[in-house]
């Protein structure tokens, strides 16, 4: 369902990706563990397609980063939910506009909007804040309304980036917990972490990175 | 796909009320060129008018030789009316010429002189191409060679003025034009510049989610459009304005510059239309 072929990535001079070789398939969870600079970011870019391998196809679903036009990467993208460390939440809406927003974009109807957006706020465990400004949530919580958003569009895929990064042990803890929940709901997961005691507690299927080459 | 223009528009309002300096200036700045485009708008086309209606009245007059029969006078005349360019030829007799001089100078030369001094004539007009000053001097000059004419009289010094007054008042209007067409498309998109920056995560967070380009954008087309478009507003009101007051104190005058009026407020939507799309496309990379 995500597949790299021998993908090689080279900005300004330097390899940062070298041969990777990665097949995720649906309903799997990933996590690509490596320290900081090893190219796991990279790595979730070129399957969010927001870059292009140098050499190599990145085939998501039925994309392939080669023949993908520009007019189809915003319908690749509402299948690949991602998530980040800093949550890219907008800062100025609350809680609900924030979901509905990855909705409205994409064209769906009013209608539909309200209900899935409550939907899923549920699915995440933060209903009870839905009217709630952004900026008076707790680190947690913006990444339950990240995670809300990031899988509102019903995704192939959920690539998170970090996404404990920012957080106490105790959150770090919930937010794992709720992406596994996601996980067994049918979402395959894409985690990419420096913290390798999380990848210990996870038991899921990992992959090792160092340099921009797979090491395990 | 329905894409939602209210909300467009809703947010193209609110990204403008974010840069208000911007915007405030963007759109003075715009007006104050198209008013000064409507009213050269306004006189341009009014001179246009005028001019041609002068050209119109053109008439070269013919004095014929006094010692011409009745036949050859004929004659004459038909070789005037066959000369390439001339357009309509009439016959103005001794006697009708001292009518009209009687009457206009209010002399009688007939009782001073004892006899009609005044020759007779053949007033002509040339076709509209011939309009311009070298072609009728060369009408003139045509003329003026053919047997039996005496000389050939037209008030040249009046028409080679307007002439070129009329090809002033057109390289002022293309001099304007200029100004509004580059005032109006960089002021639109530095404002337009200046809203995406303090939208880059919302719009970072858009592509994130899968929004299509066309939803980014149509915000910051609509912002560029309304900015042109109110701009355009001023210049046309101004237009309008100034038919009014002719209307009212020059009735006679000038009545064509209504349609007009629509002009910079088009001019103004298309312009703003450019600017938004130059920025979107140096400042919006896909
Ligand atoms: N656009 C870029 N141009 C040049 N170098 C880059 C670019 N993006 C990332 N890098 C480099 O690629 C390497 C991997 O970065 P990244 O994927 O962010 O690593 P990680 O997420 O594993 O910490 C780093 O050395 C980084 O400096
Ligand atoms: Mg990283």
């Amino acid at each position: 369902m995500v597949k790299l072929n021998g993908v090689w990535y080279r900005a300004d001079g330097n390899t940062i990706l070298e041969n990777i070789r990665l097949d995720i398939k649906s309903g799997e969870f990933v996590s690509i563990v490596g320290p900081s600079g090893a190219g796991k970011s990279t790595l979730l870019r070129l399957i969010h397609m927001e870059i292009f391998p140098t050499r190599g196809v990145v085939e998501v679903a039925n994309y392939k980063s080669n023949t993908i036009m520009e007019k189809e990467i915003p319908h690749l993208r509402r299948k690949t939910g991602v998530i980040f460390q800093d949550f890219k939440l907008l800062e100025d809406r609350d809680v609900f506009e924030n979901v509905a927003f990855a909705l409205w974009a994409t064209g769906v109807r009013r209608s539909r909007i309200k209900k899935k957006v409550f939907k899923v706020l549920a699915e995440v465990g933060i209903s009870h804040k839905r009217f709630t400004p952004v900026v008076q949530l707790s680190g947690g919580e913006k990444q339950r309304v990240a995670i809300a958003r990031a899988i509102v569009n019903d995704p192939y895929v959920l690539l998170a980036d970090e996404p404990t990064g920012n957080l106490d042990p105790d959150a770090t803890e919930d937010i794992v917990g709720l992406i596994k929940r996601i996980n067994k709901m049918g979402v395959a997961v894409l985690m990419a972490t420096h913290k390798t005691e999380l990848v210990k507690i996870l038991k899921e299927k990992t992959v090792r990175i160092e340099q921009g080459r797979i090491v395990s | 796909m329905s894409l939602n223009v209210l909300y467009s528009f809703n947010e193209g309002v609110k990204g403008l009320k974010r840069v208000p300096m911007a915007t405030i200036i963007t759109i003075t700045t715009i007006a104050v060129t198209q008013i000064l485009f409507g009213l050269f708008l306004f006189f341009t086309v009014n001179v246009h008018y005028l001019i041609n209606e002068m050209r119109n009245k053109v008439t070269l007059e013919v004095f014929i030789d006094a010692g011409l029969s009745d036949k050859d006078q004929k004659l004459l005349g038909e070789k005037i009316s066959s000369f390439p360019g001339v357009a309509s030829v009439k016959y103005v007799s001794k006697e009708e010429a001292l009518k009209v001089f009687s009457k206009e100078s209010g002399i009688d030369p007939l009782s001073i002189l004892g006899e009609n001094p005044l020759p007779s004539s053949y007033h002509i007009t040339v076709t509209n191409e011939k309009r311009t000053p070298d072609e009728i001097e060369k009408i003139k000059q045509g003329i003026s060679d053919i047997n039996g004419v005496d000389e050939v009289v037209y008030n040249s010094t009046f028409y080679k003025l307007i002439s070129k007054y009329s090809s002033r008042v057109l390289f002022a209007d293309g001099l304007i034009f200029g100004l509004v067409v580059i005032v109006t498309i960089l002021l639109v998109a530095n404002t337009l510049r200046l809203s995406i920056l303090t939208q880059k995560k919302t719009i970072e967070i858009m592509q994130l989610v899968g929004a299509s380009k066309k939803f980014i954008r149509m915000p910051y087309l609509l912002q560029g459009m309304f900015q042109g478009l109110i701009g355009g507003v001023f210049g046309s009101v101004a237009i309008i304005i100034c038919v009014i007051i002719v209307k009212i104190y020059f009735p006679r005058l000038f009545t064509v510059s209504l349609p007009v009026a629509a002009v910079p407020l088009l001019l103004g939507m298309i312009l703003g239309y450019i600017g938004s799309s130059i920025a979107l496309r140096r400042y919006l990379a896909e």
